[in-house]
């Protein structure tokens, strides 16, 4: 069986708070259906290489840490821009996404994204939260469950790869959007915390299908009945 | 005048305050209402001392407090942790004349890291103790860079600072200040691993390289090094070492000294405490001999009994993934079987639904040293999702979101129970079982 690689991208400075879940449960299920995998870690005194991963995964991290990070990921700009379009998977939780756009900036400077999209963010340091209902795009018969904790937004745009239509709470920007996160190839881009694939098991299924070109059947119950008590208390 | 009248009108409502058992913020709040600049009217006698981080203040500072009175100084403090802008003005109104002047000889101050640039425009401490710095409570306070940024701006040029040497991030705060250092030598209880999910200095706060770690004594406090660099744990004037985890006994700089509670920061705790007292003039053979005699234990810890049964609350914030370890690494070291009850509620006043924190806490190490875990609260099963993939069976895992249910549950259970909550959550837990 070929071995599943994931890539955790700045593990050590994007770790602002409780997104190894994603991760962890990635994990749980990979070993409970006896799937050969590996996690590696890579950071900014790393050599790049995506050729060789099935899933690529970046956290939220604090500011500061998101400026250096993004020095070491825009060299690789082509390289990640090729990964994406070769359908290797992403998953980029909160403002990892900010390096994805065109450019992000606080109040002294701004920074350059990759530019797969053309968003531009702002981090402002207040806090903003909110719990969030989405709908998938790709599946609008599910609801999603996600909790938005950040200090930036991304400033209105035309979102033409939306990851989820937004039922309440808050989009992407300051004030309420009717979208919210990326989907483009298999780049999947949310501000969503909770962790999203813990808090959503529908979405947990159908990223391990992509991941493993396998229909899976998980022993989920406990957190499809979390998912469904949680969705009851918005009704 | 008008500054008299606000004092007598203070004074007034902090006296019934006492006699309800409530008031400690309010009467400091609305004074402050009617005299915004009230702080900047008092004068001191002695010096203040403000003590700030993410935990252990209350400890340090209740300690610090006892060292002082206990030496004979008077001393004035906010001991009930009431350390917003109303309480600390509360508890400078209560110990001020009518001239505004405040005799005592120390005015010892827990401050919360949030408020510390708004509780110091008006006045600044002569020293600033900071115990320690981790992400806390991130719906509320942001990351911890918002923190630093807030107290480098509340903190003057003229404070010296009191830091805690094992933390990579506190020790770094406003270097330009007059600073000495407090520490903790490797112990018995130390790993060359931290064993924590949660760790906030996984790089050099300085110029972002990783950080090397010689030992850690839990979370990211231990001793460090950074090979680009060159910042590093520095030299510390207050050190403990010889740490006894039996007896409680260890030494400050060469002076022995006892806690009857045993876990790694209390150490440091009481550590910082001795610190402060020997800045402010006790000398450390006084300063370690009254810590010694201080009962730390009852302040986040409760031993009882529910029906013969030996029963253990064990005092957690939420949101504070750290405050969940160490109530971790206390029960790991109870004996005999165990049935853990833990409480997750919705987040306090604001009442989201996220548990995103939950992943934060190293649940992990539980495993194999407790029987049952009955989860309760509002988010009781998104709590048994994350001890589900932390490795316990379903079997082990008992769930209703109905805290009131708590009785009926414990008697399926065996060993001492040891119940895991939220300051807020306690008293409405221990109604539900007794």
């Amino acid at each position: 069986m070929k071995t599943i690689k994931i890539l955790w991208l700045y593990d050590d400075l994007l770790d602002l708070y409780g997104d190894s879940g994603n991760i962890t449960i990635m994990e749980y299920y990979l070993r409970k259906n006896d799937f050969f995998y590996q996690i590696d870690k890579k950071s900014i005194n790393d050599q790049l290489s995506f050729v060789d991963y099935q899933l690529v995964y970046i956290g939220p991290g604090k500011f500061k840490n998101l400026v250096v990070a993004s020095k070491h990921f825009n060299q690789y700009q082509t390289e990640i821009q090729k990964a994406i379009n070769d359908k290797v998977i992403f998953l980029v939780i909160g403002n990892a996404r900010l390096l994805f756009g065109k450019s992000f900036s606080d109040k002294q400077e701004t920074y350059p994204g990759i530019g797969l999209f053309d968003y531009q963010a702002v981090d402002t340091q207040e806090v903003y939260i909110s719990d969030v209902i989405v709908q998938p795009m790709i599946d609008l018969d599910q609801t999603y469950y996600g909790f938005i904790n950040r200090t930036g937004y991304l400033q209105s745009y035309d979102n033409k790869f939306p990851l989820f239509k937004v039922k309440s709470g808050m989009g992407d920007s300051l004030k309420p959007t009717e979208y919210e996160g990326n989907h483009y190839q298999n780049y999947f881009g949310t501000w969503l915390l909770g962790p999203l694939l813990v808090k959503n098991p529908d979405f947990l299924i159908k990223l391990l299908t992509l991941l493993t070109d396998q229909k899976l059947t998980l022993d989920n119950a406990l957190e499809i009945k979390a998912h469904d008590l949680t969705m009851k208390e918005f009704k | 005048m008008r500054f008299i009248l606000v004092l007598l009108f203070g004074k007034l409502l902090t006296k019934i305050g006492k006699l309800t058992g409530k008031g400690t913020n309010l009467p400091g709040e609305l004074a402050l209402k009617l005299y915004p600049d009230l702080l900047a009217r008092f004068t001191f006698k002695g010096k203040i001392i403000a003590i700030t981080g993410s935990n252990g203040k209350t400890t340090t500072t209740n300690m610090l407090a006892n060292i002082l009175s206990v030496a004979g100084y008077k001393v004035a403090s906010n001991q009930k942790g009431s350390n917003l802008t109303g309480g600390i003005t509360t508890t400078i109104i209560s110990n001020a004349n009518l001239h505004g002047y405040v005799d005592a000889d120390f005015v010892v101050l827990e401050v919360d890291e949030r408020y510390s640039r708004l509780i110091f425009k008006h006045f600044s401490p002569d020293y600033l103790l900071c115990t320690n710095l981790f992400r806390d409570q991130l719906t509320r306070n942001g990351n911890i860079d918002v923190i630093i940024d807030k107290l480098d701006q509340a903190i003057k040029p003229s404070v010296k600072l009191i830091l805690n040497a094992n933390d990579p991030i506190s020790s770094n705060l406003v270097m330009e200040n007059e600073r000495v250092y407090f520490g903790l030598a490797h112990t018995s209880l130390s790993s060359l691993t931290s064993f924590n999910i949660t760790h906030d200095a996984k790089v050099c706060p300085r110029c972002y390289h990783k950080l090397d770690y010689e030992y850690f004594h839990y979370n990211h406090i231990g001793k460090y090094h950074c090979s680009n660099c060159g910042y590093q744990t520095p030299p510390i004037a207050y050190l403990a070492d010889h740490v006894d985890f039996t007896t409680g006994n260890f030494m400050i700089n060469g002076f022995i000294t006892n806690t009857t509670f045993k876990s790694l920061f209390n150490f440091l705790n009481v550590t910082a405490a001795v610190a402060a007292a020997c800045e402010l003039g006790v000398d450390i053979k006084t300063a370690t001999e009254i810590a010694s005699n201080f009962n730390i234990m009852e302040q986040r810890y409760k031993e009882f009994t529910i029906n013969e049964r030996p029963a253990l609350m064990i005092l957690s914030k939420n949101q504070n993934p750290v405050s969940y370890d160490q109530s971790i690494a206390y029960i790991l070291s109870v004996k005999g079987p165990k049935t853990l009850v833990i409480v997750v509620n919705n987040i306090n006043h604001t009442y989201e639904k996220d548990t995103t924190w939950l992943y934060d806490i190293s649940f992990e190490r539980l495993i194999g040293h407790v029987d049952y875990i009955i989860c309760s609260g509002q988010r009781a099963y998104d709590l048994a999702v994350r001890l589900k993939l932390a490795g316990f069976t379903s079997d082990q895992l008992i769930i209703d979101a109905q805290t009131n249910m708590l009785k009926s549950k414990i008697t399926k259970t065996t060993g001492t129970l040891c119940f895991l909550t939220e300051v807020y959550d306690a008293q409405a837990v221990l109604n539900a079982v007794k």
